[in-house]
């Protein structure tokens, strides 16, 4: 220890002198630098990055909804058919299937912009569907007791949580053939004790998400603190095809790809 | 962990072009679940060889009935429900005591999906009293057969 501190006095004086020797007109002076930044004057843009799996009993990825279990197969692995195919539609048929969206990006993002692509729909099915998009979070804590209270500004989730409200929802809108509007989810959750809160964020019919974004009410994502620990949103995507669809759809096959849009929650006027 | 960062890299490039595009721009990431597919069924019936049977009424005398069937097939992917109504024409259902004809299961038969079948009953009858004006008399009878899907179309409550 005492050897160290001789060394560093012994080097400092050294590098003093050879300082002023060089430069004879030197005087003393003090330059301080601040940095906006805490990593040494390097400035580092933060990322907004968002990540989306279906949930439900499928613990592979895939689309959420599918007629056949082939079709619901994960595309780089063709072998592994989905396990809760919705079968074929009959017009006023209600289907519900969930999405977690997890932000993780750096940034704390926000959730408000949904639209449908339209990969096949030769009949016209988009204009005869129903869509309605909720955020559902669960009514009660892991312990059971407490009811849960979402963090002001946040509706994030963690991993736990999030299998919590699966569990909760997941034999709900699994389990028979239902028959109800888009818009009753919240309903349906009390008749059926599903204990879990469905918000709207965004209802209308399909064909009015293909064109362009549509404004949700906003989901609050904020980064995680830990970059291993995941946090995200459960989204149910509850679709019907409309009881007055009539014939013209009869038979008919139509591929959607549902898409939400995340943006930066900080200096964004909405 | 290189791939990892290579990831991230690229996230940065494409955020460095959005904000060359628009001075306004902010920082976005979508997410898409892609191919989910929606088939809607079939709902399509038939009666013997066409949607409707016709049967032609000779050599009837009053009081006589003749009884026939004919079977609907649901060749639809969904299950549905019929009800048969019979069109009738020609002298013998006209005038004042005219042939009658009833279906025995005339509303809401529920027939299964891809193929099920159900026999629809039918009889007419050439009232006793028909007198000397019918005879001669001819008739033709055609059975529509008008189905729906059961599915999410609840019967109307019977008051």
């Amino acid at each position: 220890m005492k050897r160290k501190i001789l060394l560093s006095v012994g080097a400092a004086v050294m590098s003093m002198g050879l300082l002023m020797g060089g430069t004879t007109y030197a005087l003393y002076h003090a330059t301080a630098t601040t940095t906006a930044s805490p990593s040494e004057g390097t400035f580092v843009a933060g990322t907004v990055d968002i990540d989306s799996y279906r949930d439900g009993f499928d613990t592979i990825p895939g689309p959420m909804f599918y007629t056949t279990p082939d079709e619901g197969a994960t595309p780089t692995e063709p072998s592994f058919n989905g396990l809760k195919p919705t079968g074929i539609w009959t017009p006023g048929d209600t289907h519900i299937r969930s999405l977690i969206v997890y932000n993780q990006g750096q940034l704390d993002a926000v959730l408000d912009q949904a639209k449908v692509e339209v990969e096949e729909d030769t009949a016209g099915m988009a204009g005869n569907m129903n869509v309605a998009i909720y955020k559902v979070f669960p009514a009660f804590c892991l312990d059971g007791t407490t009811p849960f209270a979402p963090l002001p500004g946040d509706d994030t989730l963690d991993q736990d949580l999030l299998n919590e409200v699966s569990a909760e929802i997941n034999p709900f809108i699994l389990m028979y053939h239902h028959y109800f509007g888009v818009d009753q989810l919240a309903q349906q959750f009390i008749e059926n004790n599903v204990r879990a809160n469905p918000e709207p964020l965004w209802s209308g019919k399909l064909s009015d998400l293909t064109s362009d974004y549509q404004t949700m009410n906003p989901v609050n994502m904020n980064a995680s603190e830990d970059l291993f620990v995941k946090h995200g949103t459960l989204l149910a995507f509850v679709v019907q095809l409309d009881k007055n669809a009539g014939n013209t759809v009869q038979g008919a096959t139509a591929k959607f790809g549902f898409t939400v849009n995340a943006r930066q929650a900080s200096n964004v006027t909405p | 962990m290189k791939k990892r960062i290579l990831v991230s890299l690229a996230t940065m490039g494409i955020v460095a072009t959005l904000v060359g595009g628009a001075t306004f721009a902010i920082f976005t990431d979508q997410s898409t679940n892609a191919s989910n597919t929606f088939t809607a069924g079939t709902l399509e019936v038939e009666a013997g060889a066409q949607n409707t049977q016709g049967v032609v009424l000779t050599n009837m005398a009053p009081g006589d009935t003749i009884d026939g069937t004919f079977v609907v097939t649901n060749t639809g992917t969904l299950e549905l429900r019929f009800d048969t109504t019979a069109n009738i024409s020609g002298t013998i259902f006209e005038g004042t005591t005219p042939a009658v004809v009833t279906i025995d299961n005339a509303a809401d038969v529920v027939v299964a999906p891809n193929g099920g079948t159900q026999t629809v009953s039918y009889h007419v009858n050439l009232p006793q009293g028909a007198g000397n004006t019918y005879m001669g008399a001819t008739g033709d009878l055609t059975f529509t057969v008008d189905a729906e899907q059961t599915a999410n179309n609840p019967l109307p409550a019977v008051q």
